[in-house]
C-alpha cells in the first residue's frame, strides 16, 4: 500500500470477545489526506475498530493496514506514523502539564515541543499544574496538545471533543481542518453529527459492530428529501430524472430522495398534483438516523430503518 | 531504549526506592549496633532456652548462631528486610503492566512508537537495578555498623557479600514473578494479592518442610528454599557454592518469569481504561 492513495485499509477485520462480536467483516478504506468520520452509538464498534488499527487489540479475523504496514504485527512502525488520542485519555498523574508534553515529544522522533506548547497555549492550558489536579476537560486538552504536536501522516482522534466546552470544541474542529490542510489524514470518531459534518470528508456508520454505510459528506449535503401529499396519482418523472430518483409512496404521500442537484427536478415537481410539499436537505443526521433511529433500541425501529437502507455497506 | 521512557520509569521508582534504600541501610546498621549492645554470653543463654525447632527454622547450628557473625546474619532474614524486599518487588512488578492498564496510561504509552518489549524491559531494568541497590544498601549498612560498633568477635564484612547477593536474587525473582502476574492481569491490586498469597503459601511450605522432617521433601516445592543468606554468612567456606546454586536457581526462575511475562504481554489485548 506504500505510495498508494489508500493510507488505511482493513480486510474482513473482526474482533470477538468470547461469544460477543464487537466488530465483524469490516472493510474500511481511507485515502491519504481525507478526514474520515466514524459514527455510531456506544457499543457500535468504533473504539474497537480504532484500537485494532492501533494494534492494541489482536484481530480475531482479517487484517488492518496503515501505510502498507500490518497494524498488529508491525505496530511500532505503525505508531511512528500515527498520532492517537483515546476516547478516555489518561495521562501520568504525577507529571505536570509541561512534563507530559515533554514526555510525548521525547518518545517520538519528529515531535515538536514548541508546537506542543503553541497548541497548549491555543487551548488555554495551564502547564504548571500536575495532571492529577486538572479537570477532565483540561486533561483531554492536554492529551490533544500532546497528540497533535506529532507530525504524523495519520491522526486518530477517538471522540476528541467529549468533555470539552463549546468554544474548545470549535478549536478542536479547526485543528482537524488544519491537519487536513497540512495534508494529514484524520480518523475522527464522534457522537456529534454536526461536528462530523463540519470536519469530515467521508463518514462510515457503524451498527452492532458492522460498517453499514459509507457516505461522502459533500454528496450528502447535495441530497434532498421531498415529502409530498398528492391530490392525484403520481405521474412518471422524465426518464432523465427517473434514473436518479428514489421514490417511495405510502398512505397518499410520497417521499422522493434526490442524490444530486435539486434544480433539474423543480419543473417536474411544479407539475405534480400537490396538496402539500416539504423539501429538506438530507443532511448527515437523516442518513445516520436511517441506521440508528432516534429512541431506537427495539427490533421494530431497526426494521423500519432497514426498509430505506437495507443491511450491507452502501457507498 | 528511549531517554524519555527511562526518565519516566526512574522518576516513578525513585520515591519508593529512596525510602527502602534508607530503610535497608539504616536497619542493617541498627542491627549491628543492637547486636553490640547485647552481651554474647547472655545471648547464648537466650538461644539455649529456645526450642530446637527454632534452630531448625533458622538452619544454623547453635554454636555458629551464638557468635557476632551469626547474630548479625539474622538481619538478612529479618521481617523488616523481607518487608522491604516484598514492598519493592511487588510494587514494581505489579505496576509494570496491570498498574499502567489500571491507570489507563498503558494505552497512551503503547500508542507511541515504543514496543511492548521496551516498556516491559525498561520497567524490569529499573526494578532489577533497584533490587541491586537494596542489596548493596543492606551490605553497606552492615559494613557501616561493623565500622562504628564494638563487637566481641572479629567480624568480616566480606562474609556478608553472599548474603546480600542472595537477597538481591530473592528480590529479582519476586519482582519477575509479580511482573508475570501483572502481565496476565489488568488489576494491579489483584496482581499484588495473587503474588502476596503465593509468597505466604511458599513460606508456609518452607516452614512445614523445615519443622517436620517427614515433610522435608516440601522444600523442593518452594523458591524460599533458595533463600538462606544467614547460612551463607556463617559458612563462608561453602558460601560461594551455595550462592551459585541458590542464586542461580532464583535468577534462572526470574529470567523464565520475565520471558513468560514478555510473551504474555506482547500477545495480549490492552483493554480500554477501566
Amino acid at each position: 500500500m506504500l505510495g498508494s492513495p489508500l493510507l488505511v485499509e482493513t480486510r474482513s477485520l473482526a474482533k470477538r470477545y468470547g461469544d460477543v462480536t464487537a466488530l465483524k467483516h469490516c472493510a474500511l478504506q481511507i485515502e491519504r489526506g481525507e478526514v474520515y468520520g466514524l459514527l455510531g452509538p456506544n457499543g457500535s464498534g468504533k473504539t474497537t475498530l480504532i484500537r485494532l488499527l492501533m494494534g492494541l487489540l489482536r484481530p480475531s479475523a482479517g487484517s488492518a493496514w496503515i501505510d502498507g504496514l500490518d497494524c498488529y504485527r508491525q505496530s511500532v512502525a505503525v505508531h511512528a506514523r500515527v498520532a492517537y488520542l483515546p476516547g478516555d485519555a489518561r495521562l501520568f498523574r504525577q507529571m505536570r502539564g509541561r512534563e507530559v508534553l515533554q514526555f510525548f515529544c521525547g518518545v517520538r522522533a519528529g515531535a515538536d515541543f514548541r508546537k506542543a506548547l503553541e497548541l497548549a497555549d491555543r487551548l488555554k492550558l495551564e502547564l504548571s499544574r500536575k495532571v492529577s489536579m486538572l479537570s477532565t476537560g483540561m486533561r483531554q486538552k492536554l492529551a490533544l496538545a500532546a497528540v497533535l504536536a506529532a507530525d504524523t501522516p495519520l491522526a486518530i482522534l477517538d471522540e476528541p471533543t467529549a468533555n470539552l466546552d463549546p468554544n474548545v470544541r470549535s478549536d478542536v474542529l479547526a485543528l482537524v481542518r488544519e491537519a487536513r490542510s497540512a495534508g494529514r489524514t484524520v480518523i475522527f470518531s464522534s457522537h456529534v453529527l454536526d461536528e462530523a459534518e463540519q470536519a469530515c470528508d467521508r463518514v462510515g456508520i457503524l451498527r452492532e459492530g458492522e460498517l453499514v454505510h459509507v457516505a461522502r459528506v459533500s454528496e450528502v449535503r447535495r441530497q434532498h428529501r421531498i415529502r409530498a401529499r398528492l391530490t392525484g396519482p403520481l405521474p412518471q418523472p422524465p426518464a432523465a430524472l427517473a434514473r436518479q430518483l428514489t421514490i417511495a409512496a405510502s398512505n397518499g404521500g410520497v417521499t422522493i430522495h434526490t442524490p444530486g442537484e435539486l434544480s433539474p427536478l423543480l419543473g417536474w415537481l411544479a407539475a405534480l398534483p400537490l396538496a402539500e410539499v416539504k423539501i429538506e436537505p438530507l443532511g448527515l443526521k437523516t442518513v445516520y438516523e436511517s441506521y440508528h433511529p432516534p429512541q431506537s433500541g427495539n427490533g421494530a425501529d431497526d426494521s423500519a430503518a432497514d426498509a430505506d437502507h437495507p443491511r450491507g455497506v452502501r457507498r | 531504549m528511549n531517554k524519555a521512557l527511562w526518565s519516566k520509569s526512574i522518576r516513578e521508582a525513585r520515591p519508593l526506592l529512596l525510602a527502602l534504600v534508607a530503610l535497608m541501610f539504616g536497619f542493617h546498621w541498627l542491627f549491628v549496633w543492637l547486636t553490640s549492645l547485647v552481651e554474647l554470653g547472655a545471648y547464648k543463654i537466650i538461644l539455649q532456652a529456645l526450642p530446637g525447632e527454632f534452630h531448625s527454622l533458622v538452619n544454623i547450628p547453635l554454636a555458629k548462631l551464638a557468635t557476632d557473625t551469626g547474630r548479625i546474619s539474622l538481619a538478612y532474614v529479618d521481617p523488616v528486610v523481607i518487608f522491604a524486599v516484598l514492598s519493592w518487588s511487588l510494587a514494581r512488578g505489579s505496576d509494570c503492566v496491570a498498574g499502567e492498564i489500571g491507570r489507563g496510561t498503558m494505552e497512551m504509552l503503547l500508542a507511541q512508537p515504543i514496543s511492548r518489549l521496551a516498556v516491559l524491559g525498561m520497567q524490569a531494568t529499573v526494578t532489577t537495578a533497584g533490587a541491586a541497590l537494596l542489596a548493596v544498601a543492606a551490605w553497606l549498612g552492615t559494613v557501616q555498623g561493623l565500622a562504628v560498633c564494638k563487637l566481641s568477635d572479629e567480624v568480616s564484612a566480606a562474609d556478608f557479600i553472599p548474603a546480600a547477593i542472595n537477597l538481591f536474587a530473592l528480590t529479582f525473582f519476586l519482582a519477575a514473578a509479580s511482573s508475570l502476574i501483572s502481565a496476565c492481569d489488568s488489576y494491579r491490586w489483584r496482581a499484588i494479592g495473587v503474588m502476596g498469597g503465593f509468597y505466604v503459601i511458599e513460606l508456609v511450605i518452607k516452614i512445614v518442610g523445615r519443622l517436620a522432617p517427614k515433610y522435608d521433601w516440601l522444600m523442593y516445592g518452594t523458591f524460599l528454599a533458595a533463600f538462606e543468606p544467614q547460612v551463607m554468612v556463617v559458612s563462608p567456606e561453602r558460601a560461594w557454592s551455595m550462592s551459585l546454586r541458590y542464586d542461580g536457581a532464583l535468577i534462572g526462575l526470574a529470567a523464565a518469569c520475565y520471558v513468560a511475562a514478555a510473551i504474555v504481554f506482547c500477545r495480549r489485548d490492552i483493554p480500554a481504561p477501566l
